[in-house]
C-alpha cells in the first residue's frame, strides 16, 4: 500500500516519497520567490547606501531594508531549509514523511506569515528594522505574522523529528544516520532552541503592541531576542555545512574520512555555538564581564573548533575522492583537475572559502569585547554576516539548487552555461562587497543608516573619503552579486517551468 | 541503536536525537539566557537622589555647595562602586 | 558517502595522522584565543565597562538636565555646552534624535560618563578620523563608562542603532581640551 507512494530515483537509487517530494517542491519554490523579492529590495537598499547614487527616500530605505532582511534571512533561507529537512529526513532515509497533511498546514502558516509581514512592512506599519527593538513599536500584524511563520517552522521541524522516528521504527535504513541527515538534525535542534526564544520574546511583544502589556524591558528584549536572532543563523551554519557534505558527495563522490570526527564537530555546534548570541551585547549595559567572555567565546571557542574541523574535513574528503579518480600528480593536481565547471562544486568551494575567511574569522574577532567597541553596529558587522549567510549559506543553497531541479523537479537546467558562471559571479560579488563593507565600517560608517553625509543634521560630520570609496566599492561588489542572484532566479524558475523533462 | 556497545553514554550523544535535543536546548538556555536574565534582574538601581543632591543641593545647603562645587562631586564616586 | 548510512564501526575508527595533527593545531589555537580574552581584559587598557544601573528614564533626564545647567558654559544649536569638573560624574542622554549635552572634557582626566536614553534604543558612536568607539544607550538603564580622553579635539557622536525616521540626523559633539 505504502509502496505506491514512492518512486525510485534513477540517478541515486533512493526511494522518493511522493508527498514529501511535493512538499520539497512547494517549499523550494516559495524560497526562490522570496530571494527574488529580497533581491529587488537588496538592489534598492544598495543603491541608496552608495553615497553618489542614494536613490530612495529615508522612509522607503528603512522599509525596504526591513523587507530585505526578513525575506532573505528568514523567508528564503527557512523555506529552503524546510525543503532540506524533508529531503534529509524522508528521501535520504528511504522513508515516508510524517503527516504530510500537517506539513502542508505548516507550509500554509509560513506563507501566510511571510505575506502578512511583507505587506505590513511595505505599508509602512513596521518601520522598526529587522530587530524591532522596543520601545520602537510596529503594527501588531507584524509580530503576528512572525509568530505564524515561526509556528509553521516549528511544526515542520517537529515533522522532521517525527520522520526520523518513523524511519528508525520502520527500519528503512540500517545503522546510523547519514552525515547529511545528522547535520540537518543538528540544524533542527538549534531551530527548536531558536524558536523557543522567538516565542518567548515575540508573544509578549505582540501583547504589548495590542496594549495588553504596558511595556517591554529593552534589555530583556535584547537578551532574549538575540537568543533567537543569532541561533537562527546557526541553523544556517549547520544546514550549510550539511550541504557542503552533500555537494562534495554529489559532485565528486567523496565520503567523509572520519565519520566520528565530523559528527563531533556537529555536536560541538549544537552544544556551544548558540551562546554566541552575546556577540550583539558586548557593549550593552547590564551584563557582566564573565557572562560576556564565557558566551562570546562559545565556551572556550569550542564552536570555532567545530568549524575548523569541517574546514579540514570537507576539502580533505574531496581531495581523497579526486585522487582516487587518478589525479595524483604532485600536491595540487587534484585541485587543478577538480570539476570547477560544475556549479555544485564551485559553489561549495567558494561557500567554504567565503564563510571561513570572510564570515567566520570576522565573526570570532568582532566577537571580542575590545574589538566590539570599535566595530559594534558599524557596517563591518553587515560585512561579517554577508560573508556568513550570503557568501556562505546562500551560495551553498544555490549550488544545491542545480541538483534539486533535475533530481526532484525532474527538469533539466535550461542554461548550463549560466549555471556554470553564476556561483563565481555571486561569490566574487559577495566577497568584494563584504570586505568593502568591513573596511568602510572600520572608519565608523554605521549600519542601517540612510545618509552618512548627515545633510540637514544639527552638526556636520564628514567621514574619511576613503570610507566613501569603500562604500562605492561595496556597491560594485553588490551589483555583481545581485547580477549573480538574478541569473540564479531566472535560470531556476525557467528550468522548473520550461526545462526539458527528465523521465 | 545500530552501533552497539563500544561508546557507552558518550556514543548515545551521536545516536539519540532526543538526548541531544534536550542537552542542546538546555545548555545554551542556562549559560546564556538564564544567566543573562538573572544579571538583568539583580541589577541595582541608580541612586538618583544622591547625584541630584550634589548637583541641586537643598536650599539650606545651597550657599555651601556653590562655594565648592568641584570637591563635592568627587566624594560621590567611591560610594558608587559596583556592589 | 555523506548521503548514505556510515560503515559499521565508524564510531571506533581512529583518527589518521593528518587529522590528529590538524585537530591538535585547532585545539591549541582555540585555547590560545580563548585565554587571551580574560588575559586581555586584565592587561589591556580599553575594555567595555560592566558597571550599570537601572534608572527611571524621566529621573535620568532630570539628572542630566540639572547637570547640564550647573556646569553650562555655552550653547550650540540649542544644546548646552557643559564643562564639568575634571574627573567627575558626567551625564549624557539620548532622546528626540539628539545627544545632550555637548561635553567639554579635559585631556588626561578620567570621567565617569553616565549614558542613557529617554525614548528609544540608541547607538552611542563616537567618530573621528582617528578612532571609533561604540556603546549602547538603552532607556531605563544607566551605562557607566570610565573614559580618559587622551587626545584633544572635537569628536562627533552619531547614532548607530536604528531609532526611527530621524536616526540619520542624530548627531552630537564631544570636545576634549
Amino acid at each position: 500500500m505504502a509502496q505506491q507512494n514512492f518512486r525510485t530515483c534513477p540517478t541515486t537509487g533512493l526511494k522518493v516519497h511522493l508527498p514529501a517530494e511535493g512538499l520539497i517542491k512547494a517549499n523550494a519554490v516559495v524560497a526562490v520567490v522570496a530571494i527574488l523579492i529580497g533581491g529587488i529590495a537588496a538592489l534598492a537598499v544598495l543603491l541608496t547606501r552608495v553615497p553618489a547614487v542614494h536613490i530612495l527616500p529615508a522612509d522607503w530605505f528603512y522599509r525596504l531594508l526591513t523587507a530585505h532582511a526578513l525575506d532573505m534571512l528568514v523567508v528564503w533561507i527557512i523555506f529552503f531549509e524546510v525543503a532540506g529537512l524533508y529531503f534529509g529526513g524522508a528521501v535520504l532515509l528511504n522513508s515516508r514523511l510524517a503527516a504530510p497533511k500537517v506539513a502542508w498546514f505548516a507550509f500554509l502558516l509560513m506563507v501566510v506569515g511571510a505575506v502578512i509581514v511583507n505587506a505590513i512592512v511595505l505599508m509602512g506599519g513596521a518601520d522598526v528594522t529587522f530587530t524591532s527593538y522596543p520601545p520602537l513599536k510596529a503594527h501588531p500584524a507584524y509580530y503576528l505574522g512572525i509568530i505564524l511563520f515561526a509556528v509553521g517552522t516549528l511544526t515542520a521541524v517537529g515533522l522532521f523529528f517525527g520522520t526520523l522516528a518513523i524511519a528508525k521504527k520502520e527500519k528503512t535504513y540500517d545503522g546510523s544516520l547519514p552525515m547529511v541527515t545528522f547535520g540537518l538534525m543538528s540544524a533542527a535542534i538549534i531551530a527548536v532552541l531558536t524558536l523557543a526564544h522567538g516565542a518567548a520574546i515575540y508573544i509578549p511583544t505582540f501583547l504589548w503592541s495590542i496594549g495588553v502589556l504596558p511595556s517591554i524591558d529593552p534589555s530583556m528584549y535584547r537578551i532574549i531576542w538575540w537568543g533567537f536572532g543569532h541561533p537562527s543563523q546557526q541553523i544556517n551554519v549547520c544546514a550549510m555545512v550539511s550541504v557542503w557534505y552533500l555537494l562534495a558527495t554529489l559532485t565528486t563522490g567523496a565520503k567523509p574520512l572520519n565519520e566520528k570526527l565530523c559528527r563531533t564537530a556537529f555536536l560541538l555546534y549544537v552544544l556551544f555555538i548558540n551562546v554566541a548570541s552575546e556577540h550583539h551585547l558586548l557593549v550593552d549595559p547590564v551584563l557582566s564581564t564573565a557572562h560576556k567572555i564565557v558566551n562570546t567565546s562559545y565556551v572556550m571557542h569550542l564552536a570555532v573548533l567545530a568549524s575548523m574541523i569541517h574546514a579540514f574535513a570537507v576539502p580533505a574528503m574531496t581531495e581523497v575522492a579526486l585522487r582516487n579518480k587518478g589525479y595524483t600528480k604532485g600536491l595540487f593536481e587534484w585541485l587543478k583537475k577538480a570539476p570547477w565547471g560544475e556549479p555544485g562544486f564551485s559553489a561549495m568551494m567558494l561557500s567554504l572559502f567565503i564563510f571561513g575567511f570572510v564570515g567566520g574569522i570576522t565573526g570570532v574577532t568582532f566577537g571580542t569585547e575590545q574589538i566590539s567597541i570599535i566595530r559594534h553596529n558599524t557596517w563591518a558587522i553587515t560585512g561579517h554576516f554577508h560573508g556568513t549567510v550570503v557568501g556562505g549559506t546562500t551560495l551553498a543553497f544555490m549550488g544545491l539548487t542545480y541538483y534539486v531541479v533535475p533530481l526532484i523537479f525532474r527538469r533539466e537546467i535550461i542554461s548550463k552555461k549560466a549555471a556554470q558562471i553564476q556561483p563565481y559571479l555571486f561569490g566574487i560579488g559577495v566577497f568584494i562587497m563584504a570586505n568593502a563593507m568591513m573596511f568602510a565600517g572600520s572608519y565608523g560608517i554605521p549600519r542601517r543608516h540612510w545618509d552618512i553625509t548627515f545633510a540637514g543634521a544639527a552638526f556636520p560630520y564628514s567621514f574619511d573619503p576613503t570610507a566613501m570609496l569603500f562604500m562605492t566599492l561595496a556597491g560594485l561588489g553588490g551589483l555583481l552579486a545581485i547580477t549573480g542572484g538574478a541569473i540564479y532566479v531566472l535560470n531556476t524558475v525557467g528550468s522548473v517551468f520550461f526545462g526539458k523533462k527528465i523521465s | 541503536m545500530a552501533e552497539q556497545g563500544q561508546g557507552g553514554l558518550l556514543q548515545s550523544f551521536y545516536e539519540n536525537m532526543y538526548l541531544l535535543l534536550v542537552v542542546g536546548v538546555l545548555l545554551p538556555t542556562v549559560i546564556y539566557t538564564v544567566w543573562g536574565l538573572a544579571e538583568m534582574m539583580s541589577l541595582p538601581q541608580l541612586d538618583v537622589d544622591k547625584y541630584m543632591q550634589a548637583l541641586k543641593p537643598a536650599p539650606s545647603a545651597q550657599v555651601e555647595a556653590q562655594s565648592a562645587p568641584a570637591p563635592e562631586a568627587a566624594p560621590a564616586q567611591p560610594e558608587q562602586a559596583k556592589p | 558517502m555523506s548521503i548514505s548510512v556510515p560503515e559499521k564501526g565508524w564510531y571506533s575508527k581512529p583518527l589518521d595522522k593528518e587529522e590528529k595533527v590538524w585537530v591538535a593545531i585547532a585545539v591549541a589555537w582555540c585555547l590560545l584565543t580563548f585565554f587571551l580574552m580574560p588575559v586581555w581584559h586584565v592587561v589591556g587598557k580599553q575594555n567595555p565597562s560592566s558597571e550599570s544601573y537601572k534608572v527611571d528614564p524621566v529621573k535620568f533626564n532630570e539628572l542630566a538636565a540639572a547637570f547640564a545647567e550647573k556646569y553650562k558654559v555655552g550653547e550650540e544649536n540649542g544644546i548646552p555646552v557643559v564643562r564639568p569638573p575634571a574627573g567627575s560624574d558626567v551625564f549624557v542622554v539620548a532622546g528626540s534624535y539628539q545627544w545632550r549635552p555637548i561635553l567639554e572634557l579635559e585631556k588626561g582626566k578620567e570621567y565617569r560618563i553616565h549614558l542613557s536614553s529617554t525614548d528609544f534604543q540608541h547607538g552611542f558612536s563616537v567618530v573621528s578620523p582617528k578612532f571609533v568607539m561604540n556603546y549602547m544607550a538603552l532607556p531605563g538603564y544607566d551605562y557607566v563608562l570610565k573614559v580618559t580622553p587622551t587626545e584633544a579635539g572635537t569628536y562627533s557622536i552619531i547614532c548607530n542603532e536604528f531609532c526611527g525616521m530621524g536616526h540619520h540626523i542624530m548627531i552630537g559633539k564631544l570636545i576634549v581640551k
